[in-house]
């Protein structure tokens, strides 16, 4: 793989300050980060540690008070607002802790909103929105509005929204939040795929269970990484930890029982479908970059 | 880019369904502005049309000699007083030097005076005396309905009367033969014009509010003083006229001792009618065109309300990757579609009102291309202008900021 050496990421000396004066605090403290392509990392620590700041700065939302973040080896200060958000709408996926759908709008019409920055016409959106939530069992939800969902389904859209465009980079904030854990594990799977297929993922969890799904596992606290871990991730630990799950006793109902062994099907057929997809999304920003 | 913005399109047209009743409202601002503006434009070009039509109905061998001099430059900063003149230059003996410049020349003064007649049951009414001469028959485009037009021997002071005068004064179209007094002189209905609903024409005079005298009679009333608006010329072509407007311009100037006077031919026969109303135009697309400004505000004023109401979508749609410039558009779009749906009402109205005005007036309003297209593009032009400020300032938002906002 060409380019595999540099990183996706890298943070040096990042500083968020918040507030004015006495009450000025840094919500990032210093953060040095180095991510390669290809790594699953879970991000871990108390409530207020600067998680979700650090994740809007990865995604181009938020801009730093100080240090330096290069993305794809180029200086993200340097970037202009247009080349910004043409990066955020090709390379990156968002999963907001608080979903951030938007209300007036159909379930598929707000997965589907991305695109619409990728210059697709609309039927191709719909069709690519609806395969997506094909994926996440929600195709019979696709013409709800979002307040006529349960907190478990807005969040199942809320992943899709993110998967819409292909992202070779996904910022999930606590994207299993809200689930029970095996809806939780449907999301990691689907989220372990898209790290097979050679994703970057960086995502942020309060469940210490969901971090045998990555390959490394940080620890932050008051706004810098307190410990940092690579997982060696073993064909078998990963059967292991499934296997574990399905002996657990889940509290769901009867009729759910069977669904499992449906829906990882209907999903192969889909991820199978896209795989070709990441592989040329990977090619297109270094491209795009030269144009640039 | 072209795919974007019919999504813009459409994003703004569920964003204008959402809140019918405001996008109605304001809608209904712009378009009684745009109204406006396109009645007064289509009843001017109506004004403008009817007094050409005129000129080409006598031909193009129409002159018309009016005074200009020493006195001018006042008269000229107020074309309103175009009628009002202190003293005219020209004078009663310029009709003479003009008919012995050439043959077959019919020679028309025109001399105004504003009057009150009365009849013998004591009815009066303030109208217009046009003293003159017989060729003003010719020179101007005035069929009789019934009776004839003044004479120049005739025992009695002959009047020919217009249409609504008539009515005014005899509540009847034909009172031939009938008289009426002015001061002490009486006068007696030989004839009345077809009503012609043109009330503005060269002559600058509406022929149905009109008594039409000899102008040895006008003279008369006026304390023996003629006082000249202007002397229309007509030639048996325009040839004969060029070359008769030449010896009368040597001999005018010769008999005054300078060039105290203007001859006018061809189209500009029609241009101080079109003078004046250009500008009496132009003061009433002003007015309307502050009904436009107020429409103006009322979408920016709503684009304003919309962004603020939407700033998460905002947020949420530069997060996933809207630049600020996709933004502007989105809204500019928006405000756009409601002023131009407000120009495409405003049209419509001003098509029904005018020629619901027109037709109380007597003009016929004339809808030209240009006006439509005048009219959609000043909407247009009120929608970019109004809409951008509400769309920089969505453009503007953060959207980490935008995103925290709950509603
Ligand atoms: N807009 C803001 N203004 C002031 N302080 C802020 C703002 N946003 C975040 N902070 C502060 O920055 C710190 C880090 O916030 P952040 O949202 O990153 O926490 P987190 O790790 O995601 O927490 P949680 O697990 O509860 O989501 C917090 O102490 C918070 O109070
Ligand atoms: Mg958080």
């Amino acid at each position: 793989m060409p380019g595999a050496k540099q990183p996706v990421i890298r943070l040096k000396d990042v500083v968020k300050k918040y507030g004015l004066g006495d009450a000025e605090h840094n919500a990032l403290n210093k953060v040095n980060l180095r991510v390669d392509a290809g790594e699953f990392i879970a991000v871990m620590g108390p409530s207020g540690c600067g998680k979700t700041t650090l994740l809007n700065m990865l995604g181009l939302l938020d801009r730093a008070d100080d240090g330096e973040y290069f993305l794809d080896g180029k200086e993200v200060e340097d970037l202009s607002d247009a080349r910004r958000a043409h990066i955020r709408s090709r390379q990156i996926g968002i999963v907001f802790q608080n979903f951030n759908l938007i209300e007036k709008m159909t379930v598929i019409e707000n997965v589907a909103l991305p695109l619409t920055y990728h210059g697709m016409n609309r039927v191709k959106r719909l069709e690519a929105a609806s395969r997506v939530l094909g994926s996440f069992h929600l195709n019979e939800r696709e013409y709800y509005l979002p307040h006529q969902l349960s907190g478990g389904q807005i969040q199942r859209v809320a992943i899709a929204r993110a998967l819409v465009n292909q992202p070779s980079l996904i910022l999930a904030d606590e994207p299993t939040g809200n689930l029970d854990s095996r809806s939780s594990h449907i999301i990691m799977e689907e989220l372990a795929e898209l790290h097979r297929r050679g994703n970057t993922i960086i995502m942020v969890t309060h469940n210490p269970n969901l971090t045998s799904y990555a390959s490394r596992v940080i620890n932050m606290l008051d706004g810098q990484i307190a410990s940092d871990k690579k997982i060696r991730v073993t064909a078998k630990s990963r059967t292991e930890t499934i296997q574990l799950r399905t002996v657990k006793p889940t509290t769901s109902d009867k009729a759910n029982k069977k669904a499992p062994a449906k829906k990882s099907s209907a999903k192969k057929s889909t991820t199978k479908k896209a795989r070709k997809k990441p592989t040329r999304k990977k090619a297109a920003p270094a491209r795009a970059e030269a144009d640039a | 880019m072209s795919l974007l913005l019919f999504d813009h399109i459409q994003t703004a047209q569920q964003s204008l369904k959402r809140n019918r009743l405001r996008t109605a409202l304001t809608t209904l601002g712009i378009a009684i502005g745009i109204a406006s503006v396109t009645t007064i434009l289509a009843l001017a070009q109506g004004v403008t049309q009817s007094v050409s039509r005129q000129v080409d109905a006598v031909g193009g061998n129409v002159a018309v000699i009016r005074p200009d001099a020493e006195t001018s430059a006042a008269r000229n900063a107020n074309p309103l007083s175009l009628q009002q003149y202190a003293t005219s230059s020209l004078r009663e003996s310029d009709l003479k030097l003009i008919r012995d410049a050439a043959d077959g020349l019919r020679v028309a003064p025109i001399m105004t005076l504003e009057t009150t007649l009365s009849t013998r049951d004591d009815d009066s009414t303030v109208g217009t005396i046009v003293g003159t001469s017989t060729d003003l028959a010719e020179t101007a485009d005035i069929p009789l309905l019934e009776g004839e037009f003044i004479r120049d021997a005739a025992p009695i002071t002959p009047a020919t009367i217009g249409q609504e005068l008539a009515l005014d004064l005899y509540g009847e179209e034909n009172p031939i033969g009938k008289t009426f007094s002015v001061r002490d002189t009486s006068f007696v209905v030989v004839g009345t014009f077809e009503r012609l609903d043109s009330p503005v024409n060269y002559n600058g005079i509406d022929f149905d509010q009109t008594v039409i005298v000899r102008l040895s009679d006008a003279k008369k009333l006026n304390g023996g003083q003629v006082q000249l608006q202007q002397i229309n010329i007509v030639a048996e072509s325009s040839q004969d006229l060029q070359a008769a407007l030449g010896t009368i311009e040597t001999e005018l100037v010769e008999a005054h001792g300078g060039t105290d006077f203007r001859i006018v031919s061809g189209e500009d026969v029609a241009a101080p009618t079109s003078q004046l109303f250009t500008l009496l135009t132009r003061v009433m697309i002003a007015i309307a065109a502050i009904s436009l400004v107020v429409g103006g505000i009322g979408i920016m004023n709503i684009m304003l309300v919309s962004v603020a109401e939407r700033t998460r979508e905002i947020g949420i749609r530069k997060s996933v990757g809207a630049s600020s410039q996709t933004i502007l558009t989105q809204f500019l779009i928006e405000s756009l579609m409601l002023s131009l749906i407000g120009g495409v009402l405003g049209l419509l109205l001003g098509v029904a009102l005018a020629y619901g005005l027109g037709s109380v007036l007597y003009f016929t309003p004339v809808f030209t291309g240009l006006i439509v297209v005048a009219g959609l593009g000043l909407a247009v032009l009120v929608g970019a202008g109004f809409g951008m400020y509400p769309a920089a300032r969505a453009a503007r938002k953060d959207p980490i900021e935008s995103l925290r906002q709950y509603r």
